[in-house]
């Protein structure tokens, strides 16, 4: 349990860090905003499009270390949990 | 407005009707429809979630909120998929291994207290009620738009449907209605947006470049349906016919000033390509000149544009978790691993769900820039399509649009009238399906007259709003009851109470026009980026202060919730007498 507690802590500081780094460069260095990429503005790109390959790279690490965690533990209790049961 | 439209919103509208009165039928108690549901595949889930997730305001209100107020406003629908991503990292495996259906469920069934209950249904009904809201203004504006009735026909439409529906039977249950709503939605959104994009085509616009006020591609002719006061950045020669700042007009060449004009209803005024595009008063004055900021605005009168930033950013990121009748779907899933998949899809539906608006918001900046004198930001992605693609093609797009605008507000007004009505006779009353009916009715008249008197404020921000107040109040609950052992039932009603509470003052005092600039505003207008932190403080403090109130059951819970399947069967088969509690209280009600 305190161990996926920690991914789960882990995964979402690197999804808020990653979230919330934007708006604070964007304010610090108001350069920033004004690149464009073929015409198009990068805070278009960044908050339309690229936030969210983010989000499902992080949701599916997720999900993978947490099948993995819960598999180990089962395999860890399993022989101890048998015996009273049969 | 046209007949394709009216014809597509009636088919919506009676598919939905349809579907309920087959309800009546199918699922006569709430255990039906519960327990039934419970080996949906996560795929399918996922679509319903999203389904059900989706409303007015991803639909409408994000594309106008940008067309209006910048790229800023993107971070509503970053914040709402991004909600899911925190919802998989927190809560939804063991959400569903503990095996409540509503939030007062959870918190009775973690803590133990009655009181409790009572405080989070109160809150389950204002959440509800926030987000009934902006569904009901989205329905006002898109039959406003297409039949040319007043708002309030709209509202009180949307409000006789789904009520009727509900009290009759319910569509709720129904997985694959929720599941259908969301593939219609999609392509009620994505078409239009890739046929308009292709139609278009790609060119250079002046108007994406940074640090510039929109100018008109191509000569364009504004026609002013109402009575608009606008500003222009540099003087302009027009053509004007009707009344301009107090004179009447023929069809004559006017030199208009770089400053304030009133234009009367039914004018027209004539721009050549590269004249600045004028800006209606009524709109956010911030509108002009950072379209590309990268902050949002809205309800702040533009201060601190940081600080109202990571206050969407935080409501919007942690208020999915508290919301009421999303929570309900996380039980239809066969397992907690399930669960986790689930929400991934979900989070990729929403995904491809966001770009579109997006889509659309940029094409209006492009190509239809004169929309910005519309008074209504939120009724942007309805005028597009006719706009952009004169003739039939423009009208079939309308009318997808309009159906699927129209879905969208079914859909997410249902399953919010269900938990607010389930709340109502369930956690309050104590009754069962008859007193379901009526509360079905009553709440949603309530939502509906005060939708009549909101129509001021866009639908992004009262959703914001609604997603604020579920974060600084059911959020901490729900992660700390999950992740934290030594949770009080003080503790958490003393959070819930302040952190809910003084969000929706600060709600209520922004709708009062409390305070129009600074600091305050954006305390005022953004809540959740000071409340948040208060619910979670308020709660860990009390808490640990009352040390000795901590239920005596927490390790049987707790395991509950983090056991994986495999094991926990066999645990229950071991420990009898409090598991056996358990499943009586996990008994399914409404």
């Amino acid at each position: 349990v305190r161990a996926q507690l920690g991914l789960s802590l882990v995964c979402l500081t690197f999804a808020l860090a990653v979230t919330a780094s934007f708006p604070l460069i964007a304010a610090m260095v108001p350069a920033v905003t004004r690149i464009t990429v073929d015409g198009i503005p990068l805070t278009l790109i960044v908050l339309g499009f690229a936030f969210y390959p983010v989000f499902l790279a992080v949701g599916w690490f997720y999900n993978r270390q947490a099948r993995q965690l819960e598999a180990r533990f089962t395999s860890l209790v399993e022989p101890a949990s048998r015996r009273p049961d049969v | 407005m046209s007949d394709a439209a009216i014809g597509a919103i009636a088919f919506v509208t009676l598919l939905t009707i349809m579907v309920g009165a087959r309800g009546v039928r199918v699922a006569r108690t709430p255990d039906d429809f519960m327990v039934a549901a419970r080996q949906v595949p996560p795929a399918l889930n996922a679509s319903a979630i999203s389904g059900e997730y989706l409303s007015a305001a991803s639909f409408l209100g994000i594309a106008g909120l940008v067309v209006a107020q910048g790229l800023g406003a993107l971070w509503y629908s970053v914040g709402y998929t991004g909600g899911y991503l925190v919802l998989l990292l927190l809560v939804a495996a063991p959400l569903r291994r503990f095996g409540a259906y509503t939030i007062p469920d959870f918190a009775v069934g973690r803590l133990g207290s009655r009181g409790l209950r009572q405080t989070a249904t109160a809150l389950v009904l204002v959440i509800g009620w926030f987000y009934l809201l902006p569904q009901m203004k989205g329905a006002g504006i898109t039959l406003q738009w297409v039949l040319g009735t007043p708002y309030w026909v709209g509202v009180a439409t949307l409000g006789v449907v789904v009520s009727c529906n509900i009290a009759m039977g319910g569509m709720k249950g129904i997985t694959f209605v929720q599941c259908f709503q969301y593939w219609l939605k999609l392509c009620a959104i994505g078409i239009p947006a890739l046929v308009l994009l292709i139609a278009t085509g790609h060119s250079f616009s002046p108007n994406l470049t940074p640090d510039r006020a929109p100018v008109f591609t191509q000569a364009t002719v504004v026609s002013l349906t109402q009575a608009t006061g606008f500003t222009l950045t540099r003087s302009a020669e027009a053509t004007v016919t009707g009344l301009l700042d107090q004179r009447t007009f023929q069809d004559q060449a006017v030199r208009l000033c770089a400053c304030r004009h009133v234009a009367g209803a039914g004018t027209r005024i004539g721009f050549a390509a590269g004249d600045p595009v004028p800006v209606s008063l009524a709109m956010e004055p911030s509108s002009l000149e950072s379209w590309d900021s990268p902050f949002l605005t809205s309800g702040t009168g533009g201060a601190h544009p940081l600080a109202a930033t990571y206050g969407v950013i935080i409501a919007t990121f942690f208020g999915a978790i508290g919301l009421p009748h999303i929570l309900v779907r996380f039980y239809t899933n066969p397992d907690g691993e399930a669960a986790r998949r689930t929400t991934l899809i979900v989070v990729l539906l929403l995904s491809s769900f966001y770009l579109f608006p997006t889509v659309l918001a940029v094409l209006t900046r492009l190509h239809a820039p004169q929309l910005y004198l519309s008074s209504d930001s939120d009724s942007i992605v309805l005028a597009l399509p006719s706009l952009l693609l004169p003739g039939l093609p423009g009208e079939l797009l309308a009318a997808l649009v309009a159906a699927g605008a129209f879905a969208a507000f079914l859909s997410t007004s249902s399953g919010l009238l269900v938990s607010v009505a389930g709340a109502l006779s369930h956690d309050l009353l104590h009754r069962g399906v008859n007193t379901f009916r009526w509360c079905a009715i009553s709440a949603g008249a309530i939502a509906t007259i005060a939708a009549l008197l909101i129509d001021r404020f866009s639908l992004a921000l009262l959703v914001g709003w609604a997603f604020a107040i579920a974060a600084s109040s059911f959020c901490p609950l729900m992660v700390l009851g999950i992740w934290w052992r030594r949770l009080t039932r003080i503790g958490a009603t003393a959070g819930i109470v302040l952190g809910g509470g003084s969000c929706l003052a600060a709600i209520v005092a922004t709708m009062l026009g409390a305070a129009t600039g600074g600091w305050g505003a954006v305390l005022l207008g953004q809540p959740a980026i000071w409340t948040v932190p208060l619910a979670f403080g308020v709660m860990i403090v009390v808490s640990l202060l009352t040390q000795r109130t901590v239920p005596a059951n927490v390790g049987q819970v707790m395991l509950r919730m983090h056991l994986p399947e495999a094991l926990s069967r066999q645990t229950y088969r071991t420990a009898s007498q409090a598991s056996r509690l358990a499943q009586d209280r996990r008994t399914p009600d409404l």
